[in-house]
């Protein structure tokens, strides 16, 4: 099968992410945190050496808590944050583990328009009210492939002293990514491991700022101030409750370091570029992506065709692609595509040459 | 015996300065309730090397929290701080 669907998760894996789970499950990973003994170091270890190259890939430090992905990040950073008292900005990319959140805290709501698919930052300031509490915002839309100037968020967010809590499920692995020149006190940068940093599902985090510091979601075990009827204030192990995910964060760590390696981008970029550039001769398809360069991702629909029909027929040719609403609705709304949906097409560093060729030619013969 | 034990705010701490103090001897222990009631860790050597390690530590501007002398003589155990 041609697989077209990584936007949704990295199916294939690095054999070094499958390796690194293998080792962890089977050469003394014990529970880390909870125990000095040799085999609780390693787990510790493996944790910790997630927490680092994640930070690398941001350029920031490694004040990364570990989660069971983007969306118990977003929600401990929305839920913890926000209250129904507040005014948040955010944009018509969001996706629901976003939107959701908010929709939930109660507060009130404006979301930017797109200006080339990305969220227009330009109307910023015409937004500001006297309660914003944050800019809640993605990265990089799971749609359309867009990528938002978070260099503008952030000024426009540290101009106000708002917290900028941002989604970064499609963008960490897809896009390189450098804050180490930013002021980010406030952020909360939420990523998610099974996507594009190829690590296994149920992986996850976010990077917290010095000046970030929410009630957790859940409560339970720390493996420190036991005698304490309430989560430790200490940071992160406030926020991650319960024995971690070890196995997966091994996994992660791995994925990241893969994606760390010298020549990633350029090869993931190349054969994404070739697909763009078919589609683009393709004149009775629809492109939704932006005109500068984006992630991997890029939606179609051609004329007088549902998505959900245009991905039946490239799955009965053995390509599998994401049609539907992708979790996006009020992008969906936007970009008046409610009817019928937009089949997604997302490539990773495993996509070859012929698979783009031949999905090209299988999109070309569909009458 | 004689030992140093040295307390950290965090583990990460603890692992951080275990990665510079393991080759002078250091180990990780779990933190001695006569110096916080809590279930963490700690790092632990022989007294002789206490110098060195907070040498290092400092050198490498890794923070620690306390620095005890672990004794037992006799049955006797003790812990101090130094």
């Amino acid at each position: 099968m041609i697989y077209l669907d990584n936007g949704a998760t990295t199916a294939i894996k690095p054999k070094s992410v499958a390796d690194a789970v293998y080792r962890s499950m089977t050469e003394g990973y014990g529970n880390p945190g909870r125990g000095s003994h040799p085999w609780a170091q390693n787990a510790y270890r493996a944790l910790r050496g997630a927490r680092k190259n994640v930070a690398r890939l941001l350029n920031l430090p490694p004040n990364i808590a570990l989660t069971s992905g983007v969306t118990e990040s977003l929600n401990v950073a929305i839920r913890g944050l926000i209250g129904a008292e507040d005014h948040v900005i955010t944009s018509v990319a969001e996706h629901n583990s976003v939107l959701r959140p908010l929709y939930a805290t109660g507060c009130a709501l404006d979301m930017l328009p797109l200006s080339d698919y990305a969220p227009d930052v330009t109307k910023l300031e015409s937004f500001l009210r006297e309660n914003t509490k944050a800019v809640v915002i993605t990265h990089a839309s799971n749609v359309v492939g867009s990528v938002t100037d978070m260099e503008t968020i952030f000024k426009f967010a540290n101009a106000h002293d708002l917290y900028l809590i941002v989604d970064g499920a499609q963008a960490l692995g897809q896009i390189p990514v450098d804050f180490s020149k930013m002021q980010t006190d406030k952020l909360v940068y939420c990523f998610a491991g099974h996507k594009s940093l190829y690590g296994p599902t149920g992986t996850g985090g976010f990077y917290y700022g010095k000046a970030v510091d929410m009630a957790p979601l859940k409560s339970g075990g720390s493996g420190i101030e036991s005698f304490n009827r309430t989560m430790p204030d200490e940071r992160p192990v406030k926020w991650e409750a319960g024995t971690a995910n070890v196995h997966g964060f091994a996994g992660l760590s791995a994925g990241v370091e893969f994606v760390l390696s010298e020549g990633f981008f350029e090869k993931k970029d190349r054969v994404f570029d070739r697909l763009l550039e078919g589609l683009r001769e393709l004149k009775e398809y629809e492109i939704y992506y932006p005109k500068n360069r984006g992630t991997s991702c890029v939606s179609i629909l051609k004329r007088g065709m549902s998505s959900q029909e245009l991905a039946l027929i490239l799955q009965d040719a053995d390509i599998a692609t994401r049609p539907g609403y992708h979790c996006a609705p009020r992008l969906h709304e936007y970009l008046g595509t409610k009817e019928t949906g937009l089949c997604r097409l997302s490539t990773s560093y495993f996509t070859t040459d012929e698979e783009i060729e031949k999905t090209l030619d299988v999109l070309r013969k569909i009458d | 015996m004689k030992r140093v034990v040295i307390a950290f705010d965090n583990q990460d701490q603890v692992y951080d300065a275990l990665d510079v103090t393991e080759a002078l001897g250091m180990r990780i222990i779990p933190l001695l309730p006569e110096i916080r009631e809590s279930c963490g860790l700690a790092l632990m050597g022989d007294f002789e090397i206490k110098d060195a390690v907070v040498s290092r530590l400092k050198e490498e501007d890794l923070p620690y929290n306390g620095v005890y002398l672990y004794s037992k003589e006799g049955g006797e155990r003790k812990v101090e701080e130094v």
